[in-house]
C-alpha cells in the first residue's frame, strides 16, 4: 500500500522540482563566464599616420587640422561564416570608442569557437535603443553622447581646430546624428577577416586590427572641406553625407 | 491507511504553496510596493511601456523629491516645479515665457503636465520621443536649469536622503542618470487629469447648464476632430495660422522633422485645464481664454493654416462665449488639491522670483 503512494508522491516531487527552477532568470552574459577568444582593435590614423592628439595633419584639400576628441559607438556585432546560415550575433553590444581613452579601442569578445571569415558592425546607436528611454552604462547620456534637445544618440563625434575654419577659436565640430528617415545616420561596417586569423578558439584567442581613417571623414563618398563646413551638429542630409563618409574609414589591416 | 493519506495531503498541500508562491515571483523581481497605474474610464491604453519602469511606491515618492528639488538646477533654487506649477496644472502660471537661470527665457510657453502616459512625443514640437529623457533637456539648457548631469548626480550622491531613497526604489543606493529619471518619470506619469465637470457630465453625475451645453455642442461640430476626446489632443502637428515670431523664428516641427510641410507646426495641446494655463500658444503670445479661440475664427483666412480651420464651418463672434464656458468645464481641480503630487516639504506657492 506504501509503495504506489510514494510512487505517485515522487512523481509530484519531480513535477514540482521542475516548477521551483521555473521563476528563476538565466543570467548569460558573454565574457563573464567564458574566456575571450577574439578581439577587435581600433587603430586611429590620418593617413599613413598614426593619430596623436597633439599632431598637425594635412587633409586632402590641403588643410592643415589637429584633432581634440573623436568619439562613436560601435554596436550589434555579428560575425559571419562561409555559410549563409553560420553567423554569431553578439548579444547586447554596445561601445564607446574614445581617442582619449585608449582602453576603449579594444574590445574583448566571446563567441562560439568557429570559422568566420567577415565581422560587421553598426556605427552608432540602433533605432530601437533611440526610441526606448533612459539608458545606462555606454549609453548613458552622461557619455555626452546624447542630444536632450532632439532626443537620439550622438553616433559619431569629431572635434578639434584648423586655420581654415570660420567657427571662434578656429574650431571644428562635427555631432552626427539622426535616427529617423530620410537622414538615418546609421551605417553597418562589413569587413574581411584577414586569413590568418579566421580561426576563432579558446586555445588560441585572435585580435582582428582595425585601421580607421581620418582622412576619408573629409573626403570619402563626398568631398567635405573644413572651410565649407566647420560644422554638422543636427540631423539632416548634410549629417547623412558625413555618415557616408565615415562609413568608408574603417579598414581590416 | 488514513494517516498516510493525511500525510500525503500535507505534503502535497506544502509543495502546491511553494509552487503557488513561485508563480508570484516575476522574472524581474519587482522592488518596492507595486503601484497600479489607472486609466480613467473611456481613456484609450497608454502608449508608455511600464514593462522597463513599473511603477512602484518608491519610485514615485523619490520621482517627487527630485521633481521639487531646487538642487538640480544651477543655481540651486530652480526646480521642475519652479516652472510646473500644480495650482496651474503644472503650468508656468501667468508666464508667456519661463524664466531660467541668471534671468534667461526660453522660447516656449511652458506646457502644463498631465496625461503624459498619453503622449507619443513631448514638447510643442515633438522633439522628444520618450517621457524618461525629457528632463534632460530642461536641465541640460542654459536658458532652464543650466546644469551638467555629472553635477547633479553628485549632489544627489552627497544626501543621504537620496541614497536611501535610491535604495528602497533600486535595491541598492548606487545613483545613476538612469534612475534619476526613471524615478522622475513615474512621478509625472501620475499626473492625471480626468476629473473635471466634462467627465462628470460624461458620467452621468453632473449636467452641463444651457451655455456650456451650446459650447459643448458647437465644440464637437468644430473642434474635436483635432482637440478629441477625452484627452483633447489627438498628438498631431498643426499650423494655425500664428505668424512666426521674428525674434525667435521657431518653426516648430520643421527643426525637429527638416520637413518644409512642417514650418509652423505645434502639437495640438490637450485643452483639459486650459482655464487655468494663461497665456496660450506656443509661446505664451495671447492671454485671455476668449481670445485665443478667436484666434481660430481669425486664422480662417491664413493661407498656411492647417485645412480644417480654412476649410471647415466657420466659427461665429457669439459662439465663442459659450465655447468658453464649455472650456471651463474642462478644469479638473482635483488635480490641482492632490497631495500626493505636492511638494513634500509643502511650500504650495514655491517660486521665488
Amino acid at each position: 500500500m506504501l509503495i504506489p503512494y510514494s510512487a505517485g508522491l515522487l512523481k509530484v516531487f519531480v513535477i514540482c522540482g521542475l516548477f521551483l527552477n521555473h521563476g528563476k532568470p538565466t543570467n548569460v552574459e558573454s565574457g563573464q563566464s567564458r574566456s575571450n577568444n577574439v578581439t577587435i582593435v581600433f587603430n586611429h590614423r590620418v593617413g599613413a599616420q598614426q593619430l596623436h592628439l597633439d599632431s598637425s595633419y594635412t587633409n586632402a584639400f590641403g588643410e592643415l587640422f589637429r584633432v581634440r576628441q573623436l568619439k562613436y559607438y560601435i554596436s550589434n556585432i555579428e560575425f559571419h561564416g562561409r555559410e549563409r546560415s553560420n553567423f554569431h550575433k553578439v548579444p547586447e553590444s554596445y561601445y564607446l570608442i574614445e581617442e582619449t581613452r585608449p582602453a576603449s579601442r579594444i574590445i574583448p569578445l566571446s563567441i562560439p569557437d568557429d570559422e568566420y571569415i567577415r565581422v560587421s558592425f553598426l556605427i552608432g546607436v540602433d533605432s530601437v535603443k533611440n526610441i526606448s528611454g533612459a539608458q545606462s552604462g555606454v549609453l548613458d547620456p552622461l557619455n555626452g553622447m546624447f542630444w536632450t534637445w532632439n532626443t537620439g544618440y550622438i553616433m559619431a563625434k569629431l572635434e578639434g581646430s584648423s586655420p581654415v575654419s570660420t567657427l571662434p577659436r578656429k574650431m571644428f565640430e562635427f555631432h552626427i546624428g539622426g535616427y529617423r528617415y530620410p537622414h538615418n545616420v546609421m551605417r553597418r561596417i562589413e569587413l574581411s577577416i584577414p586569413a590568418n586569423l579566421t580561426r576563432v578558439g579558446r586555445d588560441h584567442p585572435v585580435s582582428i586590427p582595425v585601421s580607421v581613417d581620418l582622412n576619408v571623414w573629409f573626403a570619402g563618398q563626398h568631398s567635405l572641406s573644413l572651410s565649407k563646413y566647420p560644422a554638422c551638429t543636427a540631423p539632416g542630409l548634410l549629417a547623412t553625407q558625413y555618415a557616408d563618409n565615415y562609413a568608408r574609414m574603417f579598414m581590416t589591416e | 491507511m488514513k494517516s498516510i493519506v493525511v500525510i500525503s495531503l500535507i505534503i502535497l498541500g506544502v509543495l502546491l504553496c511553494i509552487i503557488g508562491m513561485q508563480s508570484f515571483r516575476t522574472k524581474d523581481d519587482v522592488i518596492g510596493q507595486p503601484i497600479r497605474f489607472r486609466i480613467p474610464e473611456g481613456f484609450p491604453s497608454p502608449v508608455y511601456t511600464f514593462k522597463d519602469n513599473p511603477l512602484t511606491l518608491q519610485g514615485i515618492l523619490l520621482g517627487r523629491k527630485l521633481f521639487y528639488d531646487g538642487r538640480l538646477s544651477r543655481d540651486g533654487i530652480t526646480s521642475c516645479a519652479s516652472c510646473h506649477q500644480q495650482f496651474s496644472a503644472f503650468s508656468d502660471f501667468e508666464h508667456p515665457l519661463s524664466h531660467g537661470f541668471n534671468n534667461t527665457f526660453s522660447f516656449r510657453n511652458t506646457p502644463p503636465l498631465f496625461n503624459l502616459a498619453w503622449h507619443p512625443a513631448l514638447h510643442l514640437d515633438g522633439a522628444i520621443n520618450h517621457l524618461e529623457v525629457q528632463p534632460l533637456a530642461p536641465l541640460l539648457d542654459s536658458s532652464e536649469m543650466a546644469t551638467t548631469l555629472d553635477s547633479v548626480l553628485f549632489k544627489l550622491n552627497s544626501d543621504a536622503q537620496y541614497k536611501k531613497m535610491f535604495r528602497s526604489a533600486f535595491g541598492d543606493s548606487k545613483i545613476t542618470s538612469q534612475r534619476m529619471l526613471k524615478a522622475l518619470a513615474q512621478f509625472t506619469i501620475t499626473f492625471i487629469s480626468a476629473d473635471a465637470k466634462y467627465d462628470k457630465v460624461k458620467k452621468g453625475t453632473m449636467q452641463f447648464d444651457d451655455f456650456e451645453a451650446r459650447g459643448y455642442a458647437i465644440f464637437k461640430e468644430r473642434c474635436a476632430s483635432c482637440h478629441k476626446e477625452p484627452l483633447f489632443t489627438d498628438f498631431t502637428y498643426r499650423n494655425i495660422g500664428l505668424p512666426v515670431d521674428t525674434f525667435f523664428n521657431d518653426y516648430g516641427r520643421m527643426r525637429i522633422t527638416g520637413n518644409p510641410a512642417d514650418s509652423l507646426k505645434f502639437k495640438v495641446p490637450s485643452l483639459r485645464n486650459v482655464a487655468r494655463t494663461a497665456p496660450y500658444f506656443h509661446d505664451g503670445r495671447v492671454w485671455g481664454l476668449g481670445i485665443a479661440a478667436d484666434h481660430v475664427r481669425v486664422a480662417k483666412n491664413d493661407r498656411n493654416a492647417d485645412s480644417l480651420i480654412r476649410f471647415g464651418k466657420p466659427l461665429e463672434r457669439q459662439e465663442i462665449q459659450y465655447l468658453t464656458y464649455f472650456l471651463r468645464t474642462l478644469t479638473d481641480s482635483t488635480l490641482f488639491k492632490d497631495s500626493t503630487l505636492s511638494d513634500p516639504a509643502f511650500r504650495p506657492f514655491e517660486h521665488i522670483r
